[in-house]
């Protein structure tokens, strides 16, 4: 039966008890086997699934003009994934996506579909999209963060600065050319990956090695901004005016080869680059050679100079306007008799330069060609530079000196001869034109270009100074008078080539290219520019066409830089005829029609350049005395007013960025993170007033990133 | 007042070291569900807060049951029994409050809070076995008259457990139910013999079911090549990060998903992962601690119900743990039973806590202070005459 109740248990709780100590110390065993003996071939395998390796981009450099203005930045944007394993209904999903982003559903619906996984929907919308998206919490969207390449100035200088795919790879311009240099170098990580695979979901950790990435340098170029807008408004103006297809202007520092401004036309956007013709992202200024024409009459006749064949008063007989020679018949615009070297130049006459190259020795033409620049690149740097063509002696036929007396049987680009026009206008040197003109980081500087760079001495100084005179002629007397600028002596020669025509059977009569180069002033040029309108349907030559844009382009240049800038006499431009002077009020920060009640109570004309309705500068600046009905010039833009964005929690450059993207200016106290701006975002602030960034460097390494 | 003075008297050894299983489970179930709670309910202490609520409410019903005779709760035995056997069969009807959870029937969800219905059986069982098995002593060399019957009373309530399909909890259920026959002193023969018998409906009723099996077989295949599952994989990748002392409160990595249930049934892994080989060892050992407290109550007890009552709920508690950890370890299959005290789950803490509190309350009545007061051996035989006529 039972045992005692007393001894109840007995040997029964001793086995019971000696099975959960056995239990016990089996468990201690394993613990100490996995914690102790299996620790590193189990931290192996959890290395492999908790580390990530992350690529950390860099930031693109900025690519600034000369007075450090930014034109290519980078501002945050939002890129749109779908991982189409997670969207149940794509129809409602593409629906929703087509409302906020714009595009047709069908295109979202057609990439929902496409393939199964991580599908691309856009990139670099605005944030203010990606956070409309992420409030209708549609399953399977993602956001990732990322950079956006703007461009702030818009179509202006879009050739020069090109543009950079959605991967992030320069294409054309600089960006393409310094793509090396603003890339930067990617950074990488390692980081915690989480295990839900719904999303990819990182953690930062502090023991894990971080390599930063380095940004990229910013590249500063030559380009004036403000030269750039004059320029390429002016460009288009003459093209519509023209009705031309395209046309190029580069506008150079002749004494430091430095590229201040560079267009073609027709332009695009490089914020949008693909919604418009691939031939608009071309720079026609370096890729498209042409027969220069009657401008390259400047290189025959510095080579005629040079070796003394000629003294400007030599005469040669112009045959009357016709002259018949090797089965060819050159003809003058109007008949000519005798005249001397420098009318033959004025005049551009053709019979007149051919004559003379006749007499020249082959060999010292095509060296003095060479010598210009012909015939090879200049070496700036873009990318896509055509060589231009020169033909060697040898190949030369007995026609070709007199071809290439007035320009054809040879090609260049505008921008070689802008450079020649340079060499003329510093006494004698060809410099390598220049776009780059610093790369800095930061505020450091990485290097600097040497001030400049001498390709070789082309012809004496002395000869230069002639040419000088002979182009001032061909301005005040010849066939460039619509050059002319009151009280400014400016140096040109125009150019009126045929095109080759479209089935390369000889030249065409009807398609004309049409150009001018000059500098200004005559002494210490400050200003080379050589303006190409290609096929302009009303009216061809040079001297009609492309001369005026040069005129309108130094003008408002002269306006914007002040007649002291390019030893102006000063009454010759603000005729005092009134003995009274007017001072100028103040007129920036007004809009168009205070300004305008202003002027005319000041008794001053205005001119006005630019489409907005505030006016942003004016020339001259106020209180400059001026005679009565003398002009001011106001360049307006669209809003005076900026509504300051929210930085707080930005790095300071992103934040510089961003305000820079809408004008405003900072000033910065400390270092790393802002964490207060003042005055705070949505605060509408003058265009003269700043913002003030505190800043703290605060490194949160447990803040979640998601990637 | 009287309350007071007989907490005054509570078995403190055991009250220590559930109260530091209980901080341990609290700061694990902190650590290792913040994050999947941030992810899934947007706020990391949704669990905690929980937790804390279910913990505060057992440490009442703790109190509650230490003070209450234990034998009031003998007397309603059968009416648990029937109730948890009538919550069971719920579970198997279409109600709304019933949804299968990845394909098995173990929650009635009252919308506010849910619970298994095995939580309660379980202790049900207990209690009616205690009772049955003490009243019923001197016909249990009866095979079928006396121990058959006691079997059936048992399997009764396991087979809806096991159907549901909750393998593992069946199983410890069965194995708490033996421990009972074993210290009721049931003739070895007969446990042997019926013991087999059911081992062999057992592994029938695993060929029956793939999902147990493939859970069953990936530990054999385990256990052979040392190639273990998902689960049992990201355990073992736990506790070896932990190694002397772990990386620290809060700095596991493997609760970022990786770990699944890491607050629930593979909680003991992040206790290895943070706290380390000592952490794990001192749970263990504070288990081991429970145990023997427990098995010293029984043997103290001042009746043969009170004996088989505490017996039945430390074996319960001890297997919980200690085939917790066996999983958490990699060497039993993984059955899904979370560790007492320390795992995320209110009904199963309030439960676990209420039969501390019966455990001590059967502690009060035999300790010798209590004995004292009313005349121990008059008391003592007061208490031997059996409260149930038959």
């Amino acid at each position: 039966m039972r045992q005692s109740e007393e001894n109840r248990l007995g040997w029964r709780v001793v086995a019971f008890h000696s099975a959960v100590l056995v239990a016990f110390i089996l468990l201690v065993a394993r613990l100490a086997y996995i914690q102790f003996l299996e620790k590193e071939s189990l931290e192996l395998i959890a290395d492999q699934q908790y580390k990530c390796e992350v690529k950390l981009s860099p930031q693109r450099g900025l690519i600034l003009d000369r007075h450090l203005r930014p034109l290519a930045m980078n501002i945050p944007a939002v890129s749109i994934m779908a991982n189409t394993r997670e969207i149940a209904d794509k129809v409602h999903t593409s629906r929703v996506l087509s409302q906020i982003l714009g595009q047709p559903a069908s295109h979202f619906l057609l990439r929902l579909q496409s393939q199964s996984g991580w599908v691309a929907l856009a990139w670099n919308v605005s944030p203010e999209m990606g956070a409309r998206l992420a409030k209708t919490g549609l399953p399977g969207i993602q956001l990732q963060d990322s950079w956006a390449r703007s461009y702030p100035k818009g179509r202006i200088g879009s050739q020069v600065l090109g543009f950079v795919s959605v991967e992030g790879k320069g294409l054309g311009g600089i960006e393409g050319s310094c793509d090396a240099l603003l890339r930067g170098k990617p950074g990488k990580a390692i980081m915690q990956k989480l295990a839900t695979g719904k999303t990819a979901q990182l953690f930062e950790r502090p023991e894990y090695p971080k390599i930063s990435p380095i940004d990229g340098s910013d590249v500063v170029l030559t380009i004036d901004c403000f030269y750039q807008s004059i320029v390429e408004r002016n460009l288009q103006q003459a093209i519509a005016e023209t009705e031309a297809d395209s046309g190029a202007v580069v506008v150079m520092d002749p004494f430091s080869g430095e590229i201040l401004a560079m267009a073609s036309a027709p332009n695009y956007d490089p914020n949008r680059p693909s919604d418009f013709h691939p031939s608009s992202h071309r720079m026609r200024a370096i890729s498209d050679q042409y027969e220069p024409g009657s401008t390259f009459k400047l290189v025959l006749v510095s080579a005629a100079l040079d070796i003394d064949l000629k003294r400007p008063e030599d005469e040669v007989f112009c045959e009357n306007g016709k002259f018949e020679i090797m089965n060819e018949t050159l003809h003058d615009t109007s008949p000519y008799g005798r005249l001397s070297l420098a009318d033959v130049l004025a005049k551009s006459s053709n019979i007149g330069a051919a004559k003379t190259a006749l007499e020249m020795d082959k060999a010292k033409f095509y060296r003095y060609a060479r010598d210009f620049g012909f015939g090879v690149r200049t070496g700036v740097e873009l990318p896509g530079e055509a060589d231009g063509v020169l033909k060697p002696v040898s190949q030369w036929s007995g026609y070709t000196p007199i071809a290439m007396a007035i320009g054809y049987e040879i090609a260049a680009t505008p921008l070689q001869m802008c450079t020649m026009l340079c060499t003329i206008a510093n006494g004698g040197l060809l410099l390598k034109p220049t776009l780059v003109r610093q790369v800095r980081q930061g505020e450091q500087v990485l290097s600097n270009r040497a001030p400049r760079e001498v390709v070789r001495y082309v012809i004496k100084k002395h000869t230069a100074m002639t040419m000088k005179d002979l182009m001032q002629r061909v301005v005040e007397v010849g066939t460039g008078r619509k050059a002319q600028i009151p009280g400014l002596q400016v140096c040109g020669k125009t150019g009126t080539s045929r095109m080759v025509r479209r089935d390369g059977n000889g030249y065409s009569r009807t398609n004309y290219v049409s150009s001018f180069g000059g500098f200004f002033p005559k002494e210490n040029p400050k200003i080379a520019i050589f303006v190409v309108i290609h096929n302009p349907r009303s009216g061809f030559y040079g001297g009609d066409v492309a001369a005026p844009c040069f005129r309108a382009i130094s003008e408002e240049l002269i306006y914007h830089e002040g007649s002291d800038y390019f030893d102006l006499k000063k009454q010759d431009v603000v005729v005092a005829e009134n003995p009274v002077p007017v001072p100028v009020p103040v007129l920036i920060g007004f809009n168009r029609d205070v300004a305008r009640n202003a002027a005319i109570k000041a008794g001053l004309k205005i001119k006005w350049m630019g489409s907005g309705d505030i006016v942003i500068e004016q020339k001259p600046d106020p209180n400059t005395l001026l005679g009565l009905e003398d002009e001011v010039v106001l360049w307006t833009a669209e809003a005076d007013s900026r509504i300051v964005p929210n930085v707080e929690g930005l790095p300071i450059r992103n934040a510089l960025n961003l305000l820079a993207a809408n004008g405003i200016r900072a000033v910065v106290d400390g270092t790393g993170k802002v964490v207060k701006q003042q005055p705070f975002a949505g605060h509408e602030i003058k265009s003269d007033e700043q913002v003030l960034l505190r800043c703290e460097s605060s490194i949160d390494l447990k803040k979640l990133i998601i990637l | 007042m009287k309350a007071v003075k007989k907490l005054a008297h509570i078995d403190f050894v055991l009250l220590v070291c559930v109260l530091v299983l209980l901080i341990i489970g609290t700061m694990m179930v902190y650590t290792s569900s913040s994050y999947r709670a941030e992810m899934n309910y947007g706020d990391s202490e949704h669990f905690l807060t929980r937790q804390l609520v279910r913990l505060v409410l057992g440490i009442a019903a703790m109190l509650l049951f230490a003070l209450i005779d234990y034998r009031r709760w003998l007397v309603y035995a059968p009416l648990f029994y029937v109730v948890s056997l009538a919550l069971l069969v719920v579970l198997f009807t279409s109600m709304p409050f019933v949804s299968p959870v990845h394909g098995s029937r173990r929650w009635i969800q009252l919308g506010f809070f849910s619970f298994q219905p095995s939580d309660l059986a379980r202790y049900a069982l207990i209690l009616v076995l205690a009772r049955a098995l003490y009243s019923e002593r001197d016909s249990l060399d009866d095979f079928w008259r006396g121990f058959g019957k006691m079997l059936v009373i048992s399997l009764v309530i396991i087979a809806p457990i096991l159907v549901e399909p909750d393998l593992g909890t069946a199983v410890i259920l069965l194995m708490v139910v033996y421990a009972m026959f074993f210290f009721a002193e049931v003739r070895i023969t007969y446990l042997l013999a019926s013991g087999l018998t059911l081992v062999s409906f057992a592994l029938f009723f695993i060929k029956l079911h793939r999902y147990q099996s493939t859970r069953i077989d990936s530990w054999i295949v385990a256990l052979n090549t040392g190639q273990a599952g998902w689960q049992v994989k990201q355990s073992l990748i736990s506790l070896a990060e932990g190694g002397w002392f772990g990386n620290g409160l809060g700095n596991s990595r493997q609760k970022y998903m990786f770990l699944p249930e890491a607050h629930k049934d593979f909680i003991f892994s992040i206790v290895g992962e943070e706290m380390g080989f000592i952490g794990t060892v001192v749970v263990l050992f504070l288990f081991l601690v429970i145990i023997y407290r427990g098995m010293r109550i029984a043997i103290q007890a001042p009746n043969g119900y009170g004996r088989l009552l505490a017996a039945g709920l430390t074996v319960s508690l001890g297997l919980y743990a200690f085939i917790n950890a066996g999983v958490a370890v990699g060497v039993l299959p993984t059955t899904g039973i979370p560790m007492p005290f320390v795992s995320y789950g209110g009904t199963a803490l309030v439960m676990n806590l209420a039969a501390i509190g019966l455990l001590m309350n059967i502690a009060l009545q035999g300790s010798r202070s209590n004995a004292n007061a009313v005349a121990w051996r008059t008391y003592r035989q007061r208490l031997n005459r059996p409260i149930f006529t038959r």
